[in-house]
């Protein structure tokens, strides 16, 4: 009775995370697709942020702070303003935040957080979008800070040219 | 005894009906504005689920022939195409446009992005789902990655005619929705490429 119910139990649970797995699986028997040939085309919109440029952070639901901080320990050459106006460039963006789970807490022993934003800079004169960035940090050590920081660093090649 | 297996019995439906529940997609996008379009005209052209970033570079790298049965479908909707170096609007998708932008940009795609629809030529629109590890996932396969759909259109401003449509999943995504936005800017560079 008791390896009755030990079994049962095992599959119960099997079968429970064989469903929550299945969308995967689903999506690997579609994936014969022949690889397509290369394209060679050059971006367009691949300008340059000239060095202390005047940027202003649009609201991203409290990103922007990090996204502030991050500009600053990065030390990138730009010019942060608080008006719109004055600014010759805007960057808009979105953060999303997974904190970690009761599973992953005692499964794994993690309750780093994941985190991923994106960022994308617009040139105000013309409207083009300049440089677009996006992050995707798994159990992220410092949770927003580290995905501003990324930002910031690609940012920086960005304007340096690097 | 037999009242002690069917209790038993009950509680492990139970169970496999909890994570079933758990497992199915939830029912509206996270924003409005999915198209019809959009999934039936490349229903087929679904990238590799699993490690999707190696997966998109081993693809690029690697050229088999393709048959007509398992070509992707990227055939512009209304036989028309998306002109090299034009200026392209990407329309708010609760966020999700940023990492459409950045997929744009990262692949190389020889368009403009412009922050501004009347500048623009062409228009995307769509919608994105994110469906998070639920525990059993997480206690049994030890993976906390999320599945990910999205579907874009874009269209012709001018004419209002969908030159171009497209729908990803990414089962267990490694970078979530980073991944999808990269799908389809790599996707749209290749319908640009071809004409």
């Amino acid at each position: 009775m008791r390896k009755a119910t030990i079994l049962l139990l095992a599959i119960a649970f099997s079968l429970a995370a064989f469903a929550q797995d299945t969308q995967s699986k689903d999506a690997k028997g579609q994936d014969a697709k022949p690889a397509e040939a290369k394209t060679t085309n050059a971006p367009l919109t691949n300008k340059k942020i000239p060095a202390n440029s005047k940027v202003f952070l649009a609201p991203m639901g409290g990103f922007e702070e990090d996204l502030k901080a991050a500009i600053q320990s990065k030390k990138v050459p730009v010019v942060l303003v608080t008006d719109k106006d004055q600014a010759d460039y805007e960057i808009a963006g979105t953060s999303d935040t997974e904190k970690a789970s009761a599973a992953k807490k005692v499964v794994m022993w993690n309750w780093h957080s994941n985190e991923q934003a994106s960022i994308t800079v617009s040139d105000r004169k013309s409207g083009e979008v300049v440089f677009a960035y996006s992050v995707n940090k798994k159990s992220s050590a410092h949770g927003k800070r580290s995905t501003a920081e990324a930002c910031a660093k690609h940012l920086k090649e960005q304007i340096e040219g690097k | 005894m037999h009242k002690r297996v069917a209790i038993l019995a009950v509680y492990c439906l139970a169970i496999v009906g909890y994570a079933v529940a758990q497992s199915n997609p939830q029912n509206a996008p996270t924003s409005g504005q999915s198209s019809a379009t959009s999934q039936s005209a490349s229903a087929d052209a679904q990238p590799k689920a699993k490690n999707d970033e190696v997966a998109d570079a081993k693809e690029s790298k690697v050229t088999p022939p393709a048959t007509p049965a398992t070509a992707p479908n990227h055939t512009p909707v209304n036989g028309l195409k998306i002109p090299s170096g034009s200026k392209i609007y990407v329309a708010p998708m609760a966020g999700f446009e940023n990492y459409v932008v950045a997929g744009i940009m990262k692949k190389k795609v020889p368009v403009s992005i412009v922050a501004d629809r009347d500048k623009a030529d062409y228009e995307i629109n769509g919608a994105q789902e994110t469906q998070k590890a639920g525990w059993a996932k997480i206690v049994f396969t030890g993976n906390d990655s999320t599945n990910e759909e999205a579907s874009i259109n874009v269209t012709q401003i001018k004419t209002g005619a969908v030159v171009f449509a497209y729908s990803v999943h990414k089962g267990n995504s490694v970078r979530g929705k980073q991944s999808a936005g990269e799908a389809i800017g790599k996707h749209l560079n290749e319908a640009i490429g071809k004409d």
